[in-house]
């Protein structure tokens, strides 16, 4: 065994009860006799410990101590708020012995608690168990994406569309009430299409779902700008609309409010229920997307616009 | 420990904890009294970090005001004596960040034990006593010399009898770098004292052979 292995030896022994002298620490002192060096050393701590624990506390008179309290309670009576540093965390040392000490293993290898638990923390987090877990990367499953999801929260970006925000989320409850698909940020629509709605659209009658029905309109509307070129637009359902509210497709597509602020009147008297569908007159425009099936859709949309074309 | 020693300890706390909790409830009478229960370590830490008596005295008014402010925060999970102790290491230590000068350790300084008497001996030989004095004048300069990570332990554990996990606590550092400093200054002092020392311990055994049993 080295010299400063010794030395840390009779440094714990000093720390525990009875100091070195204890009859634990038999085969130290054994080791000492043999060591004249660490036995000259260990004389000399054990002496030095003495002096420093035997150091006498500073004589001072009872009244020093009293006047002493008296000041704390005269300070502390006039104190105001808490102003300064928090003190009552521990003190940071920033000399090189401070630095050592981090970078050092305990004395004798001691088992320290923080660091137990640091080191069960660590292999808590580690890379090899991280790298157990599933694959957090997307992968293609060949299954269709919800059509509502693609085109409300992929394709449409808020800042373009901006949905009427109330009605717009009531109509998607309606047509999907249980989806998990997450939601596309709602925006509000600017004052100005407030306003308009206040001012243009008479109020609706009782006992009709006038609201929602709009809102569902221009959500359908903005899913089929978002669909594939390969599918036939809507446009004679569109500009049909547009032509009777007097507005373009694009302002109709951009604020679905106030496009259905412009609605004609009598769209508003629709029913609750969802109505029949359209017979290719003017008033087809009024049924909402959820209310028809998709292959009979596409028929309606592929018949106007084949007329529409001619 | 005898079963009268425990129960005096138990009643201690007791006491304590009572006046803390009036404190706590803003119970000025309850914190005088806490002061002055531990008043007298406070000082003694402050005095062997600071070496300065009026520095000390400063410390422990400082201790106890920032004490009183964070008494709300104090969750009695250590003993008071112990945050005490964490308050007052702090404060000595920006007092030492401040000072500008460096304390002079010799025959006033306000640590050295009165030359009357060797405390760790018990003999009241004047010569001896003189002796003491001096070699604690030495020692003192030493500890000055420690780094502060050091210094502030050895004070706490080996002088002041702080158990290395309470001074852990104290100090907000594992018990193993308790450990390790109190090591690293026991050797650094003995390497600065190694003479004086081995002198003084002849000087003991000669003293012992010549005392009449």
């Amino acid at each position: 065994m080295s010299g400063e292995d010794l030395r840390k030896r009779v440094s714990e022994a000093l720390d525990t009860p009875g100091g070195i002298d204890a009859p634990a620490h038999a085969a130290l002192r054994e080791e000492l006799a043999h060591d004249a060096d660490a036995a000259a050393w260990a004389a000399d701590v054990v002496r030095l410990d003495a002096l420093l624990r035997g150091w006498p506390a500073p004589a001072r008179t009872e009244a020093f101590w009293e006047g002493l309290a008296a000041r704390v309670e005269q300070r502390v009576a006039g104190a105001r708020g808490g102003a300064g540093p928090d003190l009552t965390s521990p003190p940071y040392f920033d000399d090189e012995d401070a630095r050592v000490a981090r970078r050092t293993t305990p004395v004798g290898g001691g088992v320290d608690a923080k660091r137990l638990d640091l080191e069960a923390k660590r292999a808590e987090f580690s890379l090899e168990q991280l790298s157990q877990l599933g694959d957090p990367a997307p992968r293609a499953t060949g299954r269709a994406a919800p059509s509502m999801s693609v085109a409300t929260a992929a394709v449409v970006p808020p800042s373009v569309a901006a949905p009427p925000s109330a009605a717009a989320s009531a109509a998607r409850a309606v047509e999907s009430p249980a989806m998990d698909a997450p939601r596309p940020v709602v925006v509000d629509p600017p004052p100005v299409v407030e306003a308009a709605m206040r001012a243009v659209a008479p109020a609706p009658p009782t006992g009709t779902a006038t609201g929602a029905r709009r809102a569902g309109e221009a959500v359908a509307r903005v899913r089929d700008d978002a669909a594939p070129r390969s599918r036939p637009a809507r446009a004679p359902w569109g500009a049909a609309r547009c032509a009777a509210a007097g507005t373009s497709r694009g302002v109709a597509v951009r604020g679905g409010a106030r496009v259905a602020a412009q609605l004609p009147a009598a769209a508003d008297a629709a029913p609750a229920t969802p109505p029949a569908p359209p017979r290719g007159d003017a008033g087809a425009g009024v049924v909402p997307s959820w209310a028809r099936s998709p292959a009979a859709s596409r028929s309606r949309r592929r018949r106007r616009w084949s007329s529409a074309c001619s | 420990m005898s079963a009268d020693s425990r129960n005096d300890r138990g009643a201690e706390r007791s006491e304590e904890a009572g006046l803390l909790s009036r404190a706590q409830a803003g119970d000025a009478a309850a914190f005088g009294r806490l002061v002055r229960v531990h008043q007298r370590r406070v000082f003694a830490c402050a005095l062997h970090v600071l070496g300065d008596a009026a520095e000390a005295e400063d410390a422990v008014q400082e201790t106890f005001l920032r004490a009183h402010r964070a008494l709300a925060k104090f969750d009695g999970r250590s003993e008071l004596s112990t945050w005490l102790y964490r308050i007052c290491m702090n404060v000595s230590l920006n007092i030492l960040r401040k000072r500008k000068r460096t304390a002079a350790s010799d025959l006033a300084d306000p640590r050295l034990p009165e030359p009357v008497a060797d405390p760790t001996q018990g003999d009241t030989d004047p010569r001896r006593a003189a002796e003491a004095t001096r070699l604690y004048g030495r020692l003192a300069a030493a500890i000055d010399a420690l780094s502060p990570s050091l210094r502030t332990t050895l004070i706490l554990v080996c002088i002041e009898g702080v158990s290395q996990k309470d001074a852990a606590e104290a100090l907000g550092c594992p018990e193993g770098t308790i450990a390790w400093r109190i090591h690293e200054a026991r050797g650094r002092l003995r390497a600065l004292l190694g003479e004086e020392l081995a002198a003084e311990i002849a000087e003991v055994a000669a003293a012992s052979r010549r005392r009449p049993t």
